[in-house]
């Protein structure tokens, strides 16, 4: 009688050890309560490289402006101002590129992307074969992401204001349209561009994968031509230097 | 009721023990818990993350006084000079398209944050960063309703800007960007937010098909700072420059 009483005592608190357990293993295995992903130390490992990376950046051009203001300083005495129209020229030419201001011409692609012409197969959606909006803003980002230095599509120049939207068969750009088949025209690192657009991953595979056509051209030396769609400015306008 | 003998009993709960134990030690110990991190170590992460922003924006700051004693020494010098007046003039003009200038007007700031109610064990809750492409036709559709200055994230939007999935986050103008985004839009404030509401539009999109909550504010006021990156073509030369 005795040995059962103890076993029984024995039990309880063994029963006793097995819920204390359980809830701490339920309390540390809720990964939002005591862990995050690795993916979130990673986003900030990211983060916090690029900020550095922006500040390396920000120094630099400090490094720069502090040599110029020197040389100011030193070219006042002399009133000699050859070195300040040279820094004001190679400035206003970022601007006019920047702007797509100014024709400029340099190596770069051609790439002609134009509706797949193969047999459809049953019941296949016609949206496969066909170029959208969509496709060429994504060729333009991909250009951009390869540092492309100026992009035109058909002729006309993508400058930081343009909008591409489809308009049943056309494609419209600054109020101008356009019909396939569409050639885009890219100055800048050929090799970096076809290698990105082509690559397995690649924007340029994945649309030959569904049967768009798709091919790039190197090009030693490509014009292209400045924007005639001046933009005015209605509502931004400089902000005011702040009075501290 | 045959009676169980307490041996017995008292041997499968200790082996029940053991279970529980041994899967107790196997959670805690290590320091990579099969893709999870202490939350702990996180924060170490956001104190760094804050120390470098303050960081950029010290040395933004100063970069900004040395720009703008260059271009008080640079109009001093235009006023008896007509060669640096023409540059300077110029250079006004085309300052604001190239998006090198911080600007002010009316317009909007659109809101997107990922779904918060989700399942957090349901793969990946960054909706917005592996569809980044909704933010590329934002970005279009911004342009089509006539924006003049854009930003993400406080990245101006310029000629060269890209937005793009880098493994796990959007990279904008270079720079690496998460969740929530705030994008603003210097314009016409009703016509940028009736043209990204129009039925099955963008923002309808983002809300029905990617459970995204995402909200327009019509503004009188929103500035948008200038591109901080350095203007500098390898490839594209000017055409005068040949002739």
């Amino acid at each position: 009688m005795c040995r059962e009483k103890k076993a029984k005592a024995l039990l309880f608190v063994m029963c006793i050890v097995i819920g204390a357990l359980l809830v701490s293993q339920f309390r540390y295995s809720d990964g939002g309560k005591m862990y995050v992903s690795a993916g979130a130390i990673s986003e900030y490992e990211a983060l916090i490289a690029s900020e550095q990376e922006a500040t390396a950046n920000v120094k630099l051009q400090i490094e720069e402006a502090e040599q110029i203001l020197q040389s100011y300083e030193e070219n006042a005495k002399k009133k000699d101002n050859e070195i300040m129209a040279e820094k004001l020229r190679s400035e206003l030419s970022g601007y006019l590129t920047m702007s797509s201001a100014e024709t400029v011409h340099g190596p770069g692609v051609v790439i002609t992307v134009d509706d797949g012409d193969r047999e459809l197969i049953e019941g296949e959606d016609i949206n496969n074969l066909l170029v959208h909006d969509a496709d060429i803003l994504m060729i333009i980002n991909e250009l951009k992401k390869c540092k492309a230095e100026a992009i035109s599509v058909n002729g006309h120049r993508i400058t930081p204001y343009t909008s591409i939207v489809c308009s049943g068969y056309t494609v419209r750009m600054d109020g101008v349209t356009y019909a396939r088949p569409f050639e885009i025209a890219a100055i800048g690192d050929a090799k970096r561009i076809s290698t990105t657009l082509l690559s397995s991953e690649g924007y340029g595979t994945s649309l030959k994968q569904f049967g768009v056509r798709f091919s790039i051209e190197y090009a030693e030396d490509l014009t292209i031509a400045a924007s005639d769609s001046g933009k005015t400015f209605k509502y931004a306008r400089e902000e005011e230097a702040e009075t501290e | 009721m045959k009676k169980i003998a307490p041996g017995v009993v008292i041997g499968i709960t200790a082996v029940f023990i053991g279970l529980v134990l041994s899967m107790q030690i196997l959670t805690t110990s290590g320091s990579d818990q099969g893709g999870l991190v202490p939350l702990a170590k996180l924060k170490d992460y956001e104190q760094e993350l804050k120390q470098v922003r303050e960081e950029k924006e010290e040395a933004l700051s100063q970069l900004n006084e040395l720009q703008e004693r260059l271009e008080n020494i640079e109009k001093e010098e235009a006023e008896d000079d007509t060669l640096i007046e023409a540059l300077v003039d110029d250079i006004a003009k085309y300052k604001l398209a190239a998006g090198s200038t911080d600007v002010e007007g009316p317009g909007v700031v659109i809101t997107i944050k990922n779904p918060d109610n989700m399942d957090p064990y349901a793969g990946n809750t960054d909706v917005i960063t592996y569809n980044y492409e909704l933010l590329l036709s934002l970005v279009n559709k911004l342009k089509e309703a006539g924006a003049e200055a854009i930003s993400i994230n406080e990245h101006r939007i310029v000629q060269t800007t890209e937005i793009s999935l880098a493994s796990n986050h959007i990279n904008i103008n270079g720079n690496a960007t998460a969740a929530p985004y705030y994008v603003k839009a210097i314009g016409n404030p009703s016509t940028i937010s009736n043209a990204l509401t129009i039925r099955n539009g963008i923002v309808e999109t983002m809300r029905n098909s990617y459970g995204l909550s995402v909200s327009i504010d019509e503004k009188s006021d929103v500035t948008i700072g200038k591109y901080s990156g350095i203007l500098n073509f390898k490839y594209a030369q000017p055409m005068e420059a040949n002739q």
